[in-house]
């Protein structure tokens, strides 16, 4: 019996040291996440700072490097004849002052109200010029801030009694004092003025409404890629041509998961149409909400920075080639 | 009841082994996890420097060196009147730069040079170099081979199995190198303006095994020292220092592993004298060479800021000692 207590003594040690050890790895793989993010965090704060002090006569150059360590071949931003080579020509020799008020989220919907009409534009709350400006009363539950001034800045607000205000109220204001022109090198947003403003929530994009990326060469929409998410995180990117035939060609990120052509196709496009078309190249963004109505996303001058990585590769030439610069 | 209790302990005890196994392998890959986030960060860390080194002004070089030098070596540079090897060594940089330092530091054109000096035989198999990762003839090298930049120190890929290669880390690795000015790793300015080229060499085998490693410290067109390694991963894994007749030195590197018994590489007189005439007319200069089997001898390269002076010697008046053998005007 004595042994058999024993024993019983030992199992119980061994158990609670397993537990503990399921701790600290849970632990562990905490702190890594954070540590992970962290040095994301640094690297970008090292690509702004030396993006901002690099002289304009080294842009270029910066560019065609970024090109070589993402994409792999050297590229030729003077003599400009893959489709990212020439975002990147666009971007020093066609950077028109109309392209930076365009970019800015705010200023873009008076142009856009002009040309399509007032339906096309969400509804907004504000802008504020930083975090405790923000009247918090005007705002409806739920609902999302993001900057003029930026791209993939966004915070959703489910419900504001329960918000996180210091944590928000950091993350805005460091928003607001990024000049996301030298995140990489796009400098269509260097002189736009940073504000924040709100929008209605409309739920998942790709469930609740969606998302159609336009890309427009020479005041023609060449193709459209729309994505399918899950929680938020795309899982597939597919690219079609204007009717809706599969393109040869993807994004390299992303698998392909073709779907069913949305029912107001040929309004997207002109929709599109008029808004690219004069511009030698620009992504048109729309939604179409869940009533079907469209609405404006945003225009977008250098999608992905002009450092996509095209699946075929050779596609990079192929598109360069139909783009007219 | 005593078989039964018995089974239920046994099973019991099953569970928690299993438990045991599974906390072990989540524990050996967090370590993994661990050892690449270091690396991550350490790679940050330099890029940070680089950067840094790239946007400042030359007429900054003098002050920026001083401030390494004392956080490495732990007292004031002295440009104007250096005494100890590794003073020296910063000294060199800005008083005897020449144009043919650079030349030699590329490790494509040093070969050029190698061959007139003393013959082609000394040279290691160079199956082709090009400008970028995917310019890279995979089909045409060997099996084994190792991936190296001509611009750069410490940058390699080997490859024991090229049907084992992971193509994408290799192409970002060697992608990101050929981006990299490495003169800007540390203000070594004799690598500036090298064009870089990725280059496929032949695969000598294991370090410390198949080949020695000798880097041969020629101070005035003389080796004064010897520094046999062994190489893991591109790094320093164990090191000793030996004098010309092979016995240990008094001193020796700091931050490697001192391994005292390397055996005496049977042609070390050989490497000795060729060594002595590919620096004949420099003030200072480390000619790596290796020797292959018990009779090859190859070259490897010529570094001219050894350790970027950063390395302190132990005991640390050797600094000074060997600074004083080296004769600056």
């Amino acid at each position: 019996m004595f042994f058999v207590e024993r024993l019983r003594n030992r199992f119980k040690k061994i158990e609670a040291e397993n537990k503990k050890i399921k701790a600290e790895i849970k632990e562990l793989n905490e702190k890594h996440e954070a540590l992970l993010g962290i040095n994301d965090e640094l690297a970008l704060d090292m690509m702004y700072k030396y993006h901002e002090l690099l002289p304009k006569e080294r842009y270029e150059e910066t560019m065609e490097r970024r090109l070589l360590r993402r994409i792999g071949y050297k590229a030729d931003v003077k003599e400009p004849k893959t489709l990212n080579e020439k975002i990147q020509w666009l971007k020093f020799n066609d950077n028109i002052p109309e392209k930076a008020r365009l970019t800015d989220k705010l200023a873009v919907r008076e142009w856009v109200r002009e040309k399509l009409g007032d339906e096309y534009l969400k509804k907004i709350y504000g802008p504020w010029d930083n975090f405790d400006e923000i009247d918090m009363e005007s705002l409806p539950e739920p609902f999302i801030l993001k900057p003029n001034h930026g791209s993939a800045m966004t915070m959703i607000v489910k419900n504001k009694n329960e918000m996180d205000k210091d944590d928000a109220r950091q993350k805005v204001n460091k928003w607001l004092t990024t000049n996301y022109a030298y995140n990489s090198i796009e400098m269509q947003y260097k002189y736009i003025k940073p504000k924040v403003f709100a929008e209605d929530y409309y739920g998942d994009k790709g469930k609740d409404f969606f998302e159609y990326k336009i890309f427009c060469f020479n005041g023609k929409v060449s193709f459209v890629s729309t994505a399918e998410r899950e929680n938020n995180v795309a899982t597939s990117a597919t690219i079609y041509y204007p009717d809706w035939e599969v393109t040869p060609f993807k994004t390299k990120q992303y698998p392909i998961n073709p779907g069913e052509k949305p029912a107001v196709l040929p309004e997207l496009i002109s929709t599109a149409e008029i808004l690219c078309r004069d511009f030698k190249f620009v992504r048109v963004d729309l939604y179409v909400m869940k009533d079907n109505s469209i609405k404006f996303g945003e225009m977008t001058f250098t999608p992905t920075n002009g450092e996509q990585i095209w699946d075929p590769p050779e596609y990079d030439r192929k598109l360069g080639d139909i783009l007219k610069i | 009841m005593n078989i039964h209790f018995i089974k239920r302990l046994r099973n019991r005890f099953k569970k928690i082994e299993k438990q045991n196994k599974r906390a072990k392998a989540e524990i050996n890959e967090l370590r993994a996890r661990y050892d690449d986030l270091a690396e991550r960060y350490n790679e940050l860390r330099l890029e940070i420097t680089n950067r840094f080194y790239e946007l400042l002004p030359e007429d900054k070089y003098k002050e920026e060196t001083k401030k390494r030098f004392f956080s490495s070596n732990g007292f004031a540079l002295d440009l104007e009147n250096p005494k100890t090897l590794n003073e020296k060594i910063q000294w060199l940089k800005f008083h005897d730069n020449i144009p043919e330092k650079a030349t030699l530091t590329d490790k494509l054109a040093v070969r050029e040079w190698v061959r007139n000096k003393i013959g082609s035989e000394y040279l290691t198999k160079v199956y082709g170099d090009w400008g970028t990762f995917d310019e890279i003839d995979m089909e045409a090298l060997p099996k084994k081979f190792v991936l190296k930049p001509n611009h750069a120190s410490g940058m390699i890929i080997i490859v024991d199995d090229k049907s084992k290669l992971n193509i994408d880390l290799a192409r970002e690795k060697v992608n990101k190198w050929l981006t990299t000015n490495y003169a800007y790793h540390g203000l070594e300015m004799q690598y500036k303006d090298i064009v870089p080229r990725i280059m496929a060499e032949e695969h000598l085998g294991i370090s410390g095994q198949d080949f020695y490693d000798c880097k041969f410290w020629c101070f005035n067109g003389r080796v004064e020292f010897i520094k046999s390694l062994i190489m893991v991963n591109g790094k320093a894994f164990e090191a000793c220092c030996y004098d010309r007749e092979w016995r240990k030195t008094p001193f020796q590197a700091e931050g490697q592993k001192v391994k005292p018994d390397f055996e005496k590489p049977e042609r070390l007189e050989d490497m000795i004298r060729l060594a002595e005439e590919l620096s004949e007319g420099f003030k200072l200069v480390r000619v790596d060479m290796y020797q292959k089997g018990k009779d090859e001898i190859k070259f490897g390269e010529m570094t001219f800021t050894p350790d970027n002076g950063e390395r302190r010697w132990v005991p640390q008046e050797y600094d000074r000692i060997l600074g004083d053998l080296l004769v600056l005007e």
